[in-house]
């Protein structure tokens, strides 16, 4: 089994009556990427608060290289590279400034990298943080997160706001690198089609709970979505084994199910229906049937009264 | 609504509805406790002094909650000019947007006046109210101050544009002399056509104001040196405007790195600048009184030193505010994630930013003490009597040999630290905690309050001994709060910096060690100097406990800095 970078263990945190996390798990290994999934207020950012250690952990316990990122900081944080979800670096700073003074932090800051990636961007260095636009920035907080190399890469919605130009750079440039190198990269997005793409494992997270927590594989092996019509109108639907959402009315339904297709094909002939299409689901569609609103989610709140 | 002037009116008023009926109901409350302690029917005079300063609190207090409050709905960039400019988009005239508020403000601050006042006026002494003069000096001093805050963005314009005002107020052109009449609370003025005069000069600042406001809603400023360095929602902004050589960021070490980023920030080139706008500012005052004020005519300008005092306060707290990395802007307090996540230990980070900080806070008063002494003589012509004045003051090393001396200046950078310290943390957690802040800062004062006013019901003048008594009882129960306040409070934030690891055992036992020096130093310097009269005085044990907790105060403030630090940074 790989080393674990990161363990959280039932990790629990409250603000005022919100429950942000709820007992949550979440382990990364050395050498992948974690996709961290939810909506907005799901909890990403404060379980990634909680791995830098911005937040410490009230309930569970945290240990990022079997450390607890509070009690060692400093030395937990020389390991990290952080992208903020508003590019929070010094605005005053010139870009050459800026990779000076974090530079003086790490001592594996690798100059040639920085200097690559900033001809890579087209960044003048003599310019002024304050006097870049939106992606620029995003470019320089990510080069200032990345030149020393860092064991674990934490970005934080990495693509909010930008063009898909710069997110290609960023993401494709500097992820896939440092995952190659043998680093671990976690990172939250809302943009599903790029954590796919990017992710070995997808951790999805929902009103604080984690909902679904497996390999990228894995989740597209075993999640389904299929087409069913009935000979006669159904309302409401029977109950069908390993259906984690439905929707539909009358004869025409569609539902994304977990387990094998011919298990399904067979569990929805025996109530009379048929399975015109199956495909693998996409996460974008587990990802709403999982988190999705009440009306996609049918028959999971349908099972639940039914308990 | 029917109008939007109607809409921007009724904004203002919705914020600002609750504090009123607050500051009307508190006012006739806070009298009529006042006249219960006083027995009023002696002491008619007394009450209505008493009544005047509720009325004046109670003014600042509506005046200060609303500027918060539409601070917080509006303000978004800039901490100068226009405040409310989210509203530049709305699609109404500059004038409207201007006068709105305005006039809202100046009727706020006439009811707020007016309506306790009149009832309190009802209630206890019946009598004839100057209600022009009164209500004509509260519209000038909300309009004229309104006015000089918004009409510009530019730092050096607004300072030079208060200046202005204050020249023309010592002038009599903004505001017409009053005089009491003979027997009477009525006050009048014996110009009538003052008012006509001072009214001029408020509408020609007016045209001004329109002019700027208007300037500020198509993005123009008048220049651009003030408009940033005077801005101090802007970090850096002094090293970037001011002609002086930057240094270049070393990288050989992190502590080294995060030294550098702290004196960009908040170092020398702050305190020069703090200490040289404090003296320009101090000098134009004075000479504007000097060259306004008749020869003679204004014997407290020796004393004026003071005003020197006040700014160099104002430098400090500018220079350690932001000691923390904590920023408040449109209501809610910000801290960096960049700061927060610096890999360098919260005590090295504390030690930086605090020690940075501090010692720009000492070097703007050597700045400002050597710029006052060298341009003071120039445009002054009676700063050699004032500064005679001030050496006599601050003359406290009369007589004491060498030793003695640098004792007493250790022991008063110590205090002085000290207390910048606690008031800097003070105000880190007034911008962290605002509301539970304002609550105590509400709570503490009514309890005090309400303290006196029973000893006073209970014992009144008739028997002073016992009212005597009683007052160092209630202070001895009190004193035990705080004895017993600091060395407990010090324990819990020391058991969480030992659980943080922030401090080791050993750093913990040699900081408690320095602290304990610091008590013993304290209590000779208390005693050596016979401060608060204490030899001429039978100590209690509890003012004694109370003396040792005082020397206690810079180990308090060294771990409540560690401590603040820490709860910033970990939540």
């Amino acid at each position: 089994m790989s080393e674990l970078v990161v363990e959280v263990n039932n990790l629990s945190r409250s603000f005022g009556k919100t429950n942000a996390l709820d007992c949550v798990d979440f382990k990364a290994s050395r050498g992948k990427i974690y996709g961290l999934v939810g909506a907005n207020g799901a909890g990403k950012t404060t379980l990634i608060k909680h791995l830098l250690g911005l937040l410490r952990a009230k309930s569970g316990s945290v240990r990022i290289f079997g450390e607890d990122p509070v009690r060692n900081s400093q030395g937990v944080l020389k390991r990290i590279g952080y992208l903020s979800e508003d590019r929070d670096i010094p605005d005053w700073m010139s870009i050459d400034e800026l990779m000076r003074y974090t530079s003086a932090y790490h001592s594996g800051w690798d100059q040639s990298y920085a200097a690559e990636l900033l001809n890579t961007f087209s960044l003048d260095s003599a310019k002024k943080i304050k006097t870049l636009s939106r992606g620029m920035r995003a470019q320089v907080a990510l080069i200032s997160a990345v030149a020393h190399r860092p064991d674990l890469l934490i970005l934080d919605e990495p693509s909010s706001g930008l063009d898909a130009v710069v997110r290609k750079d960023i993401l494709n440039a500097v992820v896939r690198t440092i995952s190659e190198e043998g680093r671990t990269v976690i990172f939250s997005s809302h943009l599903l089609e790029e954590v796919e793409r990017l992710s070995d494992h997808v951790t999805m997270i929902h009103q604080g709970k984690i909902t679904l927590d497996s390999s990228l594989e894995l989740i597209n092996n075993n999640h389904h979505c299929s087409s069913i019509r009935f000979a006669d109108p159904q309302n409401p639907l029977p109950l069908l084994e390993g259906v984690v959402a439905i929707s539909g009315e009358g004869r025409s339904w569609s539902a994304v199910h977990e387990g094998s297709i011919s298990a399904f094909q067979d569990a929805v002939k025996k109530i009379g229906g048929e399975v015109l299409e199956s495909r693998h689901a996409t996460l974008e569609e587990v990802f709403v049937s999982r988190v999705g609103r009440p009306d996609i989610r049918e028959l999971s709140q349908l099972k639940e009264n039914t308990k | 609504m029917r109008s939007p002037s109607q809409a921007l009116a009724w904004s203002a008023f919705s914020l600002s509805w609750p504090a009123l009926l607050t500051q009307i109901a508190g006012v006739v409350s806070i009298i009529f406790l006042i006249d219960l302690a006083m027995d009023s029917g002696e002491d008619t005079l007394g009450l209505f002094r008493a009544a005047d300063f509720v009325l004046l609190v109670g003014l600042v207090f509506i005046y200060s909650v609303t500027l918060h409050k539409s601070h917080n709905v509006a303000r978004t960039q800039s901490s100068l000019g226009f405040p409310y400019r989210t509203e530049f988009s709305l699609p109404v005239s500059t004038h409207t947007l201007l006068l709105a508020p305005l006039l809202f403000f100046c009727v706020l601050t006439q009811l707020a006046i007016f309506v306790p006042g009149i009832i309190v006026n009802l209630l206890y002494f019946n009598t004839d109210i100057s209600i022009i003069p009164i209500s004509f000096i509260v519209f000038q001093f909300t309009i004229l101050t309104l006015m000089s805050t918004w009409w510009t963005e530019n730092g050096v314009a607004c300072i030079i544009g208060w200046l202005l005002v204050f020249t023309l107020y010592l002038n009599g052109l903004l505001m017409p002399e009053f005089s009491r009449v003979e027997d009477s609370w009525a006050f009048i003025v014996a110009n009538p056509s003052e008012y006509f005069v001072a009214l001029i000069f408020t509408a020609a600042l007016l045209l001004i104001t329109y002019f700027g406001v208007k300037q500020q809603r198509s993005g123009e400023t008048f220049i651009e040196f003030g408009n940033s360095v005077f801005n101090t929602a802007e970090q850096g902004a002094i090293r970037e405007r001011l002609p002086l050589p930057i240094a270049n960021c070393p990288t050989h070490s992190s502590l080294a790195a995060e030294f550098w980023k702290e004196r960009q920030l908040h170092g020398g080139y702050s305190a020069l600048f703090g200490g040289l706008t404090g003296t320009a500012i101090t000098i134009a005052v004075l000479a504007i009184i000097e060259f306004t004020q008749p020869e003679g005519a204004n014997p407290e300008l020796e004393n004026a030193w003071g005003l020197a005092v006040i700014l160099y306060g104002a430098t400090c707290i500018g220079l350690t505010i932001y000691m923390y990395g904590v920023r408040y802007k449109n209501g809610t307090s910000n801290v960096s994630l960049h700061d927060r996540t610096t890999p360098l230990s919260t005590a090295r980070l504390t030690l930086i930013r605090t020690g940075v900080s501090l010692c720009s806070a000492l070097l703007a008063g050597v700045v400002m003490l050597i710029a006052i002494r060298i341009l003071g003589p120039f445009l002054i012509s009676d700063f050699q009597s004032m500064q005679n004045n001030f050496l006599e003051t601050v003359n406290i090393f009369a007589g004491l040999g060498i030793l003695a001396t640098l004792f007493r200046i250790c022991m008063l950078l110590v205090t002085f630290l000290t207390a910048l310290l606690l008031l800097a943390t003070f105000l880190t957690w007034i911008m962290l905690k605002n509301r539970p802040s304002a609550i105590l800062s509400v709570i503490i004062p009514a309890y005090i309050f309400l303290w006196s006013i029973l000893l006073m019901v209970i014992y009144g003048d008739g028997d002073a001994a016992a009212h005597s008594h009683a007052i160092s009882r209630v202070l001895a129960n009190h004193l035990w709060i705080l004895v017993l306040l600091i060395p407990v409070s010090l324990v819990i934030m020391m058991k969480h910096l030992l659980r943080d690891c922030v401090l080791t055992q050993t750093q913990m036992v040699y900081l408690s060690g320095i602290g304990a020096v610091f008590v013993g130093l304290n209590l000779v310097w208390l005693f050596a100097a016979n401060n608060y009269d204490l030899l001429a005085r039978d100590i209690w044990i509890v003012q004694l406990s109370y003396l040792v907790m005082q020397g206690l105060l810079p180990l308090l403030a060294a771990v409540l800095a560690l401590w603040t630090s820490n709860r910033i940074r970990h939540g």
